[in-house]
């Protein structure tokens, strides 16, 4: 299984804080991360180290065997597409236009044809249940919709990695079950998916190996079940949590005590 | 519609022109023969004074309304304009210094507008890429020194410059006088280029709409851009500020106003700003030689004074069009 992205012993350090401490990730092929952790935990940072937008302090990031740093930024682009967390957005353009927005990183390789983009924005459109929207303005849908583009927009960039902070936010239950079976499908196909997820049963659900953060340092990595573990996760999220087996299908459970 | 309104534009001001004249000088320098002959009176004023005005007004016009397009984009700020970035007064000071230092002569201030208005922006850059660069820090660093650049221009033309021929307080209001064929080449030549780059940019400028994070992401060098964006629009708003003074509210009126008719996409947003600010200067260009005539209005007031309704009742109503 090739190698898509290779962490080593990241770490990020700004002033006296350390956001993240000694960290490492590999990301196979046909494979989903999910990387979870109280607030502040530095996922976010990591998130970005992973996608070479931030140098680490220390530590070196991968693409296929590859120092992420030296390569350009469309070769990145190429490799790996990246959903951040949602920002504002005014400027009038439509759905179609913002999609077809992560088209550009193809516009200059041979084998790309204006066909190719048109198919794979309609193709994105549609698995993100938001073709009917492609001619509204962006800025007009709610914030579950916009939600919903922008992983269409991830999805049409056709990267093999794909790197999600918090995909799962502001999506109503149906549709962040889709998400977890697209996030599911993409793996399907041999992409390799690393994505950060406050639900931890989302998480525990679609996920092939969970990475706990906590403070910058990694409390557990592992498997749903070695991970989910209600004493551990009570420590770290300072709340007492029990963890039972999923009455529908093999994956832990995780639930509040009170 | 910009052809119409320069055909009017020929025809009024101080010395009215007929229409069947002002196509009877034109087509006799093209070399061709007409029924009408023209005095030499007209033909002097047409070929000397009014076409060259009317042709700097459009570069002029262009200029503006390329380079508000443009920082509207890249500073994804619907207030962005050249004048609040402190590039405008920027670009004022280095033009009046050059008026001083050099007397008349615009070839002199277009010079000296363009210097004034990177220097500008090479101090914006270093005040704002610290600690981390992004757009609100750009455009709060712009309003400051913008304050202090219009402060120097005020003292400039406080303290030396009451006696300049031609008056500085006229040129600071904005005005098309004094363009002549020599100062319309140097303009369009420097402000054409610098617009030729920001329209080389608009498919970088669409997807910085993502905001920067997501846009360099997908491949776009955001630094460049910005250095790209920012230096061209200080040598297009330099050049015009050089050549025709302080025109107000243009940068900011005819990008809205365009998007709303083009959309947001930036290479027809860019070529548009361009046509219609070159249509609005000259309007407001043919009004402000017939409003007061013989005596002219300086066309920077008009531009501000009627821009500013327009735009308040375009603001009105973008929550239903867009």
């Amino acid at each position: 299984m090739t190698e898509l992205l290779r962490a080593e012993a990241v770490k990020v350090v700004i002033g006296k804080a350390v956001l993240v401490d000694h960290i490492s990730i590999t990301q196979r092929e046909g494979s989903i991360t999910a990387v979870i952790g109280p607030n502040g935990a530095g996922k976010s940072t990591l998130m970005s180290v992973l996608a070479a937008e931030r140098r680490p302090s220390s530590g070196t990031v991968e693409y296929l065997g590859f120092d992420a740093s030296t390569l350009s930024l469309l070769e990145r682009a190429r490799h790996r597409s990246v959903l951040t967390q949602t920002r504002p957005f005014d400027v009038p353009f439509t759905t179609w236009e913002v999609v077809m927005m992560a088209r550009h990183p193809h516009r200059r390789d041979p084998n790309n044809s204006p066909a190719s983009d048109e198919e794979a924005v309609i193709a994105a459109l549609k698995a993100c249940d938001v073709f009917e929207f492609r001619h509204r303005v962006f800025a007009s849908l709610s914030g579950g919709e916009q939600a919903r583009v922008s992983i269409a927009r991830v999805l049409a960039q056709e990267t093999p990695l794909v790197l999600l902070d918090e995909p799962a936010g502001g999506l109503d239950i149906g549709h962040g079950m889709v998400l977890l079976r697209q996030l599911r499908n993409l793996a399907g196909h041999g992409a390799g998916v690393i994505a950060v997820f406050h639900d931890l049963n989302a998480a525990a659900a679609v996920a092939d190996w969970l990475v706990l953060l906590d403070r910058g340092r990694e409390m557990a990595g592992g498997s749903p079940h070695e991970v989910l573990r209600a004493d551990l996760l009570s420590e770290v999220y300072q709340e007492p949590l029990r963890v039972i087996d999923h009455p529908f299908h093999d994956r832990p459970l995780v639930l509040p005590v009170t | 519609m910009l052809a119409a309104a320069a055909a009017v534009s020929a025809g009024v001001g101080a010395v009215p022109i007929e229409f069947e004249e002002v196509i009877a000088v034109l087509a006799r320098r093209l070399g061709l023969e007409t029924a009408l002959s023209p005095s030499f009176q007209a033909t002097a004023v047409l070929l000397e004074i009014r076409i060259p005005r009317i042709l700097m007004g459009m570069v002029v016009g262009a200029g503006l309304g390329v380079a508000g397009a443009a920082l509207q984009g890249l500073l994804r700020n619907p207030l962005a304009d050249p004048q609040l970035l402190g590039i405008g007064p920027g670009a004022s000071v280095g033009a009046v210094l050059a008026l001083v230092a050099l007397g008349d002569g615009t070839a002199g201030s277009v010079a000296g507008g363009v210097v004034g208005a990177m220097a500008t922006v090479a101090v914006l850059r270093r005040l704002a890429n610290d600690p981390t660069p992004g757009p609100t820090r750009l455009i709060l660093s712009g309003v400051a020194l913008g304050a202090v650049l219009s402060a120097w221009v005020g003292f400039l033309v406080f303290s030396i410059g009451r006696n300049a021929v031609p008056p500085i307080e006229f040129w600071l209001l904005g005005s098309l006088t004094g363009a002549t064929w020599r100062t319309l080449a140097t303009t369009a030549v420097i402000c054409g280029g610098a617009l030729v780059a920001l329209v080389t940019a608009s498919r970088s400028l669409d997807l910085l709409a993502l905001g920067e994070n997501q846009a360099q992401h997908l491949g776009v060098d955001v630094e460049l851009i910005r250095s790209v964006v920012l230096y061209a629009t200080a040598v297009a708003v330099g050049s015009t500020v050089g050549a025709a003074g302080v025109i107000g509210f243009i940068g900011l009126l005819v990008p809205h106003l365009t998007r709303r008719l083009l959309g947001p996409q930036h290479r027809t947003l860019l070529i548009g700003s361009a046509l219609l600010g070159a249509l609005f200067i000259t309007v407001a260009d043919i009004a402000a030689r017939t409003l007061a005539s013989p005596v002219e209005v300086p066309v920077g007031l008009l531009t501000a004074a009627f821009g500013g309704p327009f735009f308040l009742w375009l603001t009105r109503r973008v929550g239903r069009a867009i």
